[in-house]
């Protein structure tokens, strides 16, 4: 599972650098998340924009990974892909996560709030 | 001409079908699906009708490899069978294994689970299968005839939203 990681600013950037997260990798993909967030303390912006795929399971993976950052970090999405996009939608799972169309906008978003 | 039709009721005429059997195993359907998405793109369909396809076939084979071979590593014999008929309406989905039976009873319907975006330990990991499936197809059916499981649905040529679109969107 290829996911490349940055901190920026106090911030965790995290990269799926693979077309798909589906029942093949989800563990793998969950697994991944929290080798990489564990040690930080600050908010993740995931990158989706390279994954053109997600099914129940890999949609499944990533509720796990919001959940191992735990109530006090936030976990938001960005460059829904628009197979992602309508997975999220139809399970409601948009409604959990802070979405914004490409890690420009997500940043410019923070920075506009914070 | 060169190059394989279109699909008929897409573009052209030609009868369009395509049978595959591989392991129920979480890597085989990957494979499966990126078989049928390929097949699909030659064939001319539509992006839209390529992405359902894609979702509904997953959340379809992942049932079976999760429900009807629980056991992990699964038993070599172990298989699916999908066969994808293309006709004026969309395509014909039929997929086969000789899994256990699912619980007698109707068929899981369109709900999705309780979710409370503000209880974050609370949230749903599972539970979304069937609403997928449902919404992404028409006319799904579940036989058992020999020892085998027949799940059968329909993907439109058109996608016409469902209930659950209308309730989301």
């Amino acid at each position: 599972m290829k996911m490349s990681f940055e901190h920026r600013d106090g911030l965790g950037l995290l990269r799926v650098e693979e077309p798909r997260i589906d029942a093949s990798v989800a563990i793998q993909f969950k697994d991944r998340f929290h080798d990489l967030t564990q040690n930080g303390t600050g908010d993740v912006i995931l990158d989706l924009s390279q994954v053109d795929f997600l099914d129940s399971s890999g949609l499944g993976a990533l509720v796990g990974a919001r959940k191992l950052l735990g109530a006090g970090r936030v976990l938001e999405l960005c460059g829904l892909t628009p197979t992602v996009d309508r997975v999220m939608v139809l399970t409601r799972m948009h409604t959990v996560f802070p979405i914004h169309p490409d890690l420009v906008t997500a940043l410019a978003t923070r920075a506009a709030t914070s | 001409m060169t190059g394989p039709g279109p699909i008929p009721g897409v573009i052209g005429p030609r009868p369009w079908g395509l049978t595959l059997r591989f392991a129920a195993t979480p890597v085989a359907v990957r494979a499966a699906l990126s078989a049928v998405d390929a097949g699909l793109a030659d064939a001319g369909a539509p992006d839209d009708l390529r992405a359902r396809a894609q979702i509904a076939l997953a959340e379809a084979c992942n049932n079976i490899v999760e429900h009807a071979y629980p056991r992990h590593p699964p038993p070599t014999e172990a298989h699916i069978r999908l066969d994808i008929a293309a006709d004026l309406g969309g395509l014909q989905i039929t997929l086969r294994d000789r899994g256990r039976a699912m619980p007698d009873g109707p068929l899981p319907g369109r709900e999705l689970p309780p979710l409370d975006p503000g209880d974050i330990a609370g949230l749903p990991e599972g539970g979304f299968g069937w609403a997928i499936l449902r919404d992404m197809t028409r006319a799904i059916s579940l036989s058992r005839r020999n020892g085998q499981n027949i799940l059968r649905f329909r993907l439109p040529h058109a996608d016409k939203p469902g209930p659950l679109s209308r309730i989301v969107t």
